[in-house]
């Protein structure tokens, strides 16, 4: 019965929940879905990890490759960051080349990971102008049930943290280059940033925020994806994007930067331990 | 390669690390003996005619929440992801009106799926052959009829890939279809066998497909056979071989894919069963759920009539 509800009037469905205090997943308004997080999960890729938030499933593959640094940039390695999202995730996107909500998506998420310094780009290069590691990290989305930054943000540092690099000799000379696979060290990574997505409802009285909403109260709050992106990285902010949506109560926006803070220790937590 | 505005782009000239490494520049002799020993074991320690086993507790259907069916199939490293949505109207006017419902079938390669190096983003002529089988492989088994002018769309993902990634998607597309209630004659099933110097090796890995395919000797058979089967029917949808192998060997290979494909069938079915009792318990839970809500709604509604009528 309630899904055909949902179906003819989803505005008034979601109204009737958000009216009781409560969200159509039986969750608080301030509350997250719970995390599963899997670490090398696929041999073929160097380093990868498997995230599912409620429904939302990301997957992140790391694949390395060698090239000579770029002239203007002699010292520098490469970490290339594409998130693809998938006709397979969800019936709105069609296959072809990425949409843009796909690219903007996707160029989040590399803002995010290259302010916050989390890979010194130095620690890449191996030999200064001749040769440099390129991280390609490619994140999937499997299933598309709302904030997909978080979860593409936490898989990728979770395989960061996990990469190693196999020792690489070159020969100045002969310009030859050697690389031993069984002699392999952990890739440094310095930063944390964790992402908290909210959607903000504009209710008749008053603006309400949802923590990690799902697709369905994405669209019903009419944003592009999440309405607000939070970044912290280890105590510090490193990012807040606000795509659309109602204006944010002064009062809740302390708040809001609060409950991201906490869901940061939180995912900081869960990654220690999947990778302990 | 043409330059990529939608995507971030890694420097032009970067190559796999692998290229450099010892394994590369193995001969054909030497992976020969590493991948088959003297006693007929493989290197995973199957026997030569021992299938990799679909695992019932692992794959499993109905695991994307957004399409109306889906599949994961496991196959010890080979790991495929499958959905299918409903089907929608073919529209536009140069379109005629097509009496059979039309299938549109993509797979696709994660980038960092195979083991040599890394698949661009951009699809490639690979995954175009591989759609066009799958595609072939599903059309004769969907009852097109039940849905004249509609398309539907299948797209199956490939996360890992470890040898048999044809007859993975088959079995994954078959299951996702089930799942999705879309009605099909029979059951699909496929299987893959590798021919190395004359030897049948079932269900090969990566590593042995490619050794299947980089053969010197031409007087020996070589090669790789996918089937697709319909157990009840006792019908091929799809049949694909490349390498050289003689007419005999191919009959033979035929006889043992067909049974292959039935020991498969039965353990597909069991995975259908499963999903069927798993998704009965959960619209028993969600049932529940419901009626508590609507209670509560309705003791809103009730608050509110009263409300009502005394003002």
């Amino acid at each position: 019965m309630s899904d055909v509800y949902k179906v003819i009037h989803p505005n008034k469905y979601f109204n009737d929940y958000i009216s009781l205090n409560v969200r159509p997943d039986g969750r608080k308004f301030d509350e997250q879905r719970s995390i599963k997080l899997n670490a090398n999960a696929i041999s073929n890729a160097d380093a990868s990890a498997l995230i599912k938030c409620g429904n939302t499933t990301v997957v992140c593959g790391i694949t390395l490759e060698l090239a000579t640094p770029k002239a203007e940039e002699p010292d520098h390695g490469f970490l290339v960051t594409n998130v693809e999202l998938l006709p397979l995730c969800s019936s709105k996107f069609k296959p072809g080349p990425p949409s843009d909500y796909a690219q903007v998506i996707s160029n989040t998420v590399n803002d995010i990971i290259k302010n916050s310094k989390c890979i010194d780009l130095k620690d890449l290069c191996i030999v200064s102008d001749k040769l440099a590691w390129v991280l390609y990290c490619d994140m999937v989305c499997l299933d598309n049930d709302g904030s997909i930054i978080d979860a593409c943000i936490t898989t990728l540092i979770t395989s960061l943290k996990s990469l190693s690099l196999p020792a690489v000799s070159f020969d100045v000379e002969t310009e030859e280059v050697k690389v031993d696979i069984s002699n392999k060290t952990l890739l440094k990574v310095t930063g944390l940033p964790v992402a908290t997505s909210f959607a903000i409802y504009q209710s008749p009285e008053s603006n309400i925020v949802l923590t990690d909403p799902t697709t369905f109260e994405e669209e019903m709050c009419g944003g592009i994806g999440a309405n607000l992106i939070v970044c912290w990285n280890q105590g510090l902010l490193c990012g807040v994007q606000k795509y659309g949506g109602g204006n944010i109560p002064t009062e809740s926006q302390k708040n809001l930067l609060q409950v991201a803070k906490k869901r940061s220790k939180l995912v900081e937590e869960v990654i220690e331990t999947c990778l302990s | 390669m043409p330059f990529d505005y939608r995507r971030f782009n890694g420097p032009e000239d970067s190559v796999s690390y692998k290229r450099f490494s010892e394994d590369f520049l193995r001969t054909y002799d030497e992976l020969y003996k590493d991948l088959l020993d003297e006693n007929g074991k493989r290197k995973d320690g199957r026997a030569l005619n021992e299938a990799r086993s679909l695992c019932t507790s692992i794959s499993r259907t109905n695991i994307v929440s957004q399409a109306k069916g889906s599949a994961y199939v496991e196959l010890n490293k080979t790991k495929v992801i499958c959905s299918v949505f409903d089907p929608r109207e073919i529209t536009g006017h140069q379109n005629e009106y097509s009496w059979f419902g039309q299938i549109y079938c993509e797979v696709k390669f994660a980038p960092f799926s195979c083991p040599r190096k890394r698949r661009q983003l951009v699809p490639d002529s690979d995954e175009k052959a591989l759609s066009a089988d799958l595609k072939k492989a599903l059309e004769t088994v969907v009852r097109r009829d039940k849905f004249p002018n509609f398309q539907m769309d299948i797209f199956v993902y490939i996360l890992e890939h470890d040898g048999g990634c044809l007859s993975a998607a088959i079995n994954a597309a078959g299951l996702a279809l089930a799942d999705a209630v879309v009605p099909m004659y029979d059951i699909v099933s496929a299987s893959s066998v590798a021919i190395i110097n004359d030897q049948i090796i079932i269900d090969p890995t990566e590593a042995e497909e490619h050794l299947a395919l980089m053969y010197t000797d031409k007087e020996k058979n070589h090669g790789l056979v996918t089937m697709c089967f319909m157990h009840h029917l006792k019908q091929f949808t799809d049949f694909r071989q490349i390498g050289s192998v003689d007419a005999e060997c191919v009959l033979k290979v035929m006889d043992i894919l067909e049974k292959e494909c039935d020991k498969l069938m039965l353990v597909i079915k069991k995975i259908m069963v499963s999903n069927v009792v798993r998704q009965h318990n959960e619209h028993k839970v969600l049932l529940e759920e419901a009626k508590f809500r609507e209670e509560v709604l309705q003791s809103k509604v009730e608050e509110w009539r009263k409300l009502l009528n005394a003002g």
